[in-house]
């Protein structure tokens, strides 16, 4: 990922997002409020409350099962809260009025399983929703593709087929094209999981570049060391609700909860 | 543009010229000629013989009047010879192309006011090529016709008018030619006609016909004469699923769209429609379509109302096809198409159903293979496909031969069909043919837990 190049378009969004930032510094971009959420009987969120502001980078950590993905998934509405409030920008995207792809636009999503259009090459992944969602020419949207390629290191693979490129690379490719709809917010989901280790290290630098660009990004991982560089905050849950949140040095070195140091201490 | 005017005028006068030259030595030697004729030869002495007829005997089954070419035929020649001439020989000049033989060869001269006498000709023939001489024995001086059959002819294959010629030889040695003679009209059959009449005639033809199994089943020269026959309901049967199984594409996506719809409605229409289609045999929907709606007094062209029902028919199944092609799709292409902001439109369009049909091809082309065969069932209702062709010739030979030419032409497309559904299933199963190598890292198959 050393290759990859901060173009000047990019540091110019950079200004952009920093005088955003500035204007409403106070108001966070997303806000959790007592999020509720069930499968039938199966009750997978109890309240969640996690205010995120712009420009910061959250960490979720959390024991498998405990709702990581569940609420990350609330988020853009791929499930449907059972109760609570999301709001984006201060507009409640649980509300039935709003439209839930105009949400989405503003809202990157990184899976860990890639996701990638198998029948389409890396460019035109990156191009598709480009051009039916923002309505950009295919010339824009090719431009704007080959950038995206660029900045997560794939320029020279823009022809290549998903299933020529190997998992990190899918995972750059994936991530590119969710920048290429220029979110507000990108959400991670254990984006490097369905990674070989030797993998991790690429998709990683991608996301730190992000983060270090001023992007605001909920990610949930169990990679600790990009946790404990990269956060702005980590947040940690368990049975489906937040048992702790803080800065990292705190929550790593001096956890209050006994629950998250037990975490920790399985994790390391 | 003169030079080239010039170029072009030279040669006509130089053609004129020799022309003119020509014409000058043609008068001369008709001059000559008519000069020698009138001292040497009376002109009477020219009629010795008049052509009085000139046929083939016809030879067709189906018209009783057609002479065919490559067939078995007769000619019979007959001219009259004036009394006192003494001819002592007559050279046929059988048209080029066609065979005969001089067994049977009968000739006979007719005598009497009403040519009703027949004598007995002594006469030795020989033939040179296509020409057949007979020298008489004795110089012919009675009044009266001879009559010559030539049996065994066999016209050229292509037909056309057949012009003989003939020339006799008086006892003073003059020879002269019939003028007059009339020409026999050949129709030129087909090839396959020629073929089989070749192979019916072939000693291991029937040897192997001999064999009562071979003989109903594979008929050698009834496979032949099938085969153009049998092509037309080919052409018929193939174009009714050109235009069905194309029409029942898109029916059989939205159906299946229908199907995984949200609206209730559109999945009971949908589903209810399939069911019965596929729950009923396609015979019976045939004579419901066929039978039911002109007694409900609507009027449908065979042609157009079947490849409805096979489109219809098709596409219940195609749905199905559609259907279970979608929902083996990924749930995470539907949601990282989603995630973008693309609506169910747009994901269906184009992120599930452009992967979707790369799955079912080969189900698809099972089901072109399905539809093909199919459509022999419209013989039950009279449309001329394959099978109801066959069955004509068939009922008019009593070989089941014809029903063998109908499977080769069903074999002809499923055969290599199904080879090519094989081969596309491997490549669905395994992986499209890369253009670039991966490298070497093991990557997405590894499952989700990561603890
Ligand atoms: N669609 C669903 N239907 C029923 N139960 C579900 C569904 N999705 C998730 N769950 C349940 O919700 C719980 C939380 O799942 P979730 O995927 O959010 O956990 P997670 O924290 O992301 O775990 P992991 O670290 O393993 O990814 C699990 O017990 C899971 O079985
Ligand atoms: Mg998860």
């Amino acid at each position: 990922m050393s290759d990859a190049v901060v173009n000047e378009a990019e540091k110019d969004a950079e200004v952009a997002e920093a005088a955003q930032k500035g204007a409403s510094a106070n108001e966070p971009i997303l806000r959790i409020v007592d999020l509720h959420k069930s499968f039938g009987q199966t009750v997978v969120l109890r309240g969640i409350d996690i205010d995120i502001h712009r420009g910061e980078v959250v960490v979720v950590l959390g024991p498998s099962g405990s709702g990581k993905s569940t609420m990350l998934r609330c988020l853009n509405r791929l499930e449907e809260p059972t109760s609570g409030k999301i709001l984006f920008e201060g507009q409640d995207i649980t509300d039935s009025k709003t439209d839930v792809n105009d949400v989405r636009k503003r809202m990157g999503m990184v899976f860990q399983q890639f996701n990638l259009f198998p029948h389409l090459d890396a460019l035109h992944n990156v191009m598709l929703a480009q051009q039916k969602v923002l309505g950009r020419s295919a010339e824009e949207a090719e431009r704007v593709a080959r950038e995206q390629l660029a900045r997560v290191g794939l320029a020279e693979r823009a022809d290549y087929y998903p299933d020529e490129l190997s998992g990190g690379q899918q995972q750059r490719v994936a991530i590119a094209r969710a920048l290429a709809m220029e979110p507000h917010v990108m959400l991670f989901d254990e984006a490097t999981s369905a990674l070989d280790p030797e993998l991790v290290r690429g998709v990683l630098d991608v996301m730190r570049e992000l983060a270090e660009q001023g992007m605001t990004m909920v990610v949930v991982t169990h990679e600790m060391g990009f946790a404990r560089d990269v956060a702005d905050r980590v947040v940690f849950m368990e049975g489906g609700y937040v048992v702790e949140e803080g800065a990292p040095e705190q929550l790593f070195t001096n956890p209050k909860s006994p629950r998250t140091a037990e975490f920790l201490g399985s994790i390391n | 543009m003169r030079s080239e005017e010039k170029h072009v005028n030279s040669p006509t006068f130089f053609e004129y010229g020799r022309r003119r030259g020509a014409s000058v030595l043609l008068a001369v030697l008709v001059f000559a000629v008519a000069l020698v004729g009138a001292l040497v030869v009376p002109a009477e002495r020219a009629e010795a013989m008049e052509a009085v007829k000139c046929t083939g005997r016809p030879n067709s089954e189906d018209d009783p009047t057609v002479i065919m070419g490559a067939t078995e035929s007769r000619i019979t020649f007959e001219a009259s010879i004036a009394e006192g001439e003494g001819v002592s020989s007559l050279t046929l000049h059988i048209p080029d192309g066609t065979s005969f033989s001089t067994n049977d060869l009968a000739v006979t001269l007719l005598t009497g006011d009403d040519l009703m006498t027949r004598n007995e000709v002594d006469y030795t023939e020989s033939v040179d090529g296509q020409d057949l001489t007979l020298e008489f024995a004795e110089p012919i001086t009675q009044e009266g016709h001879l009559n010559i059959l030539v049996y065994e002819v066999f016209f050229p294959t292509e037909g056309g008018e057949m012009q003989l010629e003939a020339t006799y030889e008086l006892t003073d040695g003059t020879e002269e030619s019939i003028e007059g003679i009339p020409v026999i009209s050949v129709e030129g059959i087909s090839l396959t006609e020629s073929i089989s009449q070749w192979l019916e005639e072939q000693a291991w033809v029937q040897a192997w016909n001999s064999n009562r199994f071979l003989h109903l089943f594979f008929d050698p020269s009834l496979l032949v004469t099938s085969f153009p026959v049998v092509l037309t309901g080919f052409f018929m049967s193939i174009s009714i699923v050109a235009v069905a199984f194309p029409l029942a594409i898109p029916m059989g996506l939205l159906l299946a769209l229908m199907r995984i719809s949200k609206l209730r409605l559109l999945r009971g229409i949908a589903t209810t429609y399939v069911n019965i289609v596929r729950g009923t045999p396609l015979f019976l929907q045939i004579y419901v379509a066929f039978f039911g709606l002109p007694l409900a007094g609507i009027q449908i062209p065979n042609f157009i109302l079947g490849v409805t029902v096979m489109c219809m028919n098709s596409g219940a199944y195609m749905c199905e096809i559609f259907r279970a092609g979608i929902l083996s799709i990924n749930k995470g292409q539907t949601e990282a198409a989603r995630s973008l902001g693309m609506n169910g439109a747009q994901t269906m369009f184009y992120v599930i159903l452009p992967q979707m049909f790369r799955i079912v091809i080969p189900n698809l082309t099972s089901e072109f293979i399905v539809l093909y065969k199919d459509t022999s069932l419209l013989a039950a209702v009279g449309i001329m496909e394959l099978v109801m062709y066959a069955r004509t010739i068939v009922a008019s030979t009593g070989s089941i031969t014809p029903y063998i030419v109908a499977a080769l032409f069903y074999l002809v497309i499923t055969l290599p069909l199904s080879k090519v559904t094989r081969h596309l299933e491997d490549r669905v199963r395994g992986h499209r043919s890369r253009k670039h190598a991966v490298e070497p890292e093991a990557a997405a198959e590894k499952g989700a837990s990561h603890e």
